[in-house]
């Protein structure tokens, strides 16, 4: 094993555990931490066997496992950019709505010919 | 708090409506439309039965545009077709003016200078009548001060396209 598996590897499998720890422990969201245990778990896994992405990509037809997460790395890309930008413009709206509401709140009535 | 064009100007639709406006008009402060014309097209939309009236200068006249405006506004016409599927010839014209039915179904969302795209996108959805009517816009060093620079319109039709590839 190289230097950078057991520095990385290592790395990656504590983030996982820790992620472990907060469900067991029942701190924050059950989902997120499985979500995030299970990604930290892939990525350990993959630096401890680089194989494995070898083989998972020839389940898919993929040629090399490299592509494979290439192509997961840009589709994950895509989701949470979409997604941000989304919260983004709720968000924007949402202040819009409210300087609104207070400027007409807050509004004269025109007087014509002033 | 300033928002952005867009933004005000939703701002004063949702005021008049709430005043009982039974028409909304609007109209760029910077001195580059000609108010006469709002008369004209108050005339066309009640004689024709149409909910929106919007000015066009190519329909008109226009005094002191630049030949980079002229482009960049010709652009923007076909950027609109494409986005939009609405066939008008003046798409950032700030010079409109609505039926209270046909101000009630505009909801503009995007803050800024978009929200001329978004208000035609509001047209055609909402499957209302819209007529063009030939205005007068007049370019002074301040209307052309305060106006589109053609950067901006880059990034617009950016922030535009991005906008429908979140819908």
């Amino acid at each position: 094993m190289t230097l950078f598996q057991w520095t990385f590897g290592t790395l990656c499998a504590l983030v996982a555990l820790r992620h472990l720890f907060r469900i067991v422990r029942g701190d924050g969201s059950r989902l997120a931490g499985i979500f995030w245990g299970l990604l930290w778990t892939g990525a350990a896994v993959t630096i401890f066997r680089p194989g494995v992405t070898g083989e998972l990509a020839a389940l898919f037809g993929i040629g090399r496992g490299a592509d494979l997460v290439m192509y997961l790395g840009l589709l994950a890309g895509i989701v949470v950019t979409r997604y941000f930008y989304s919260r983004t413009r709720r968000l924007e709206n949402l202040i819009a709505e409210l300087v609104r509401a207070e400027a007409i709140r807050h509004s004269k009535e025109p007087v014509i010919g002033s | 708090m300033n928002l952005g064009q867009g933004a005000a100007i939703q701002t004063g639709i949702t005021f008049a409506l709430q005043k009982g406006a039974l028409f909304v008009a609007t109209f760029d402060a910077d001195g580059q439309h000609e108010p006469r014309d709002l008369l004209r097209m108050y005339n066309r939309l009640v004689e024709e039965g149409a909910d929106y009236a919007l000015g066009s200068r190519f329909l008109g006249r226009t005094e002191n545009m630049p030949w980079s405006r002229w482009l960049m506004l010709k652009a923007a016409v076909w950027f609109t077709r494409l986005m939009s599927g609405i066939w008008v010839t003046d798409t950032h014209n700030g010079i409109r003016m609505m039926t209270r039915r046909g101000a009630e179904r505009i909801h503009i969302t995007l803050n800024r200078m978009e929200h001329a795209s978004e208000i035609l996108d509001q047209i055609a959805r909402s499957g209302y009548r819209f007529i063009e009517v030939p205005v007068t816009i007049r370019y002074s060093v301040e209307s052309l001060a305060k106006g589109q620079k053609t950067t901006a319109a880059v990034r617009l039709a950016a922030k535009l396209f991005a906008e429908r590839l979140a819908q």
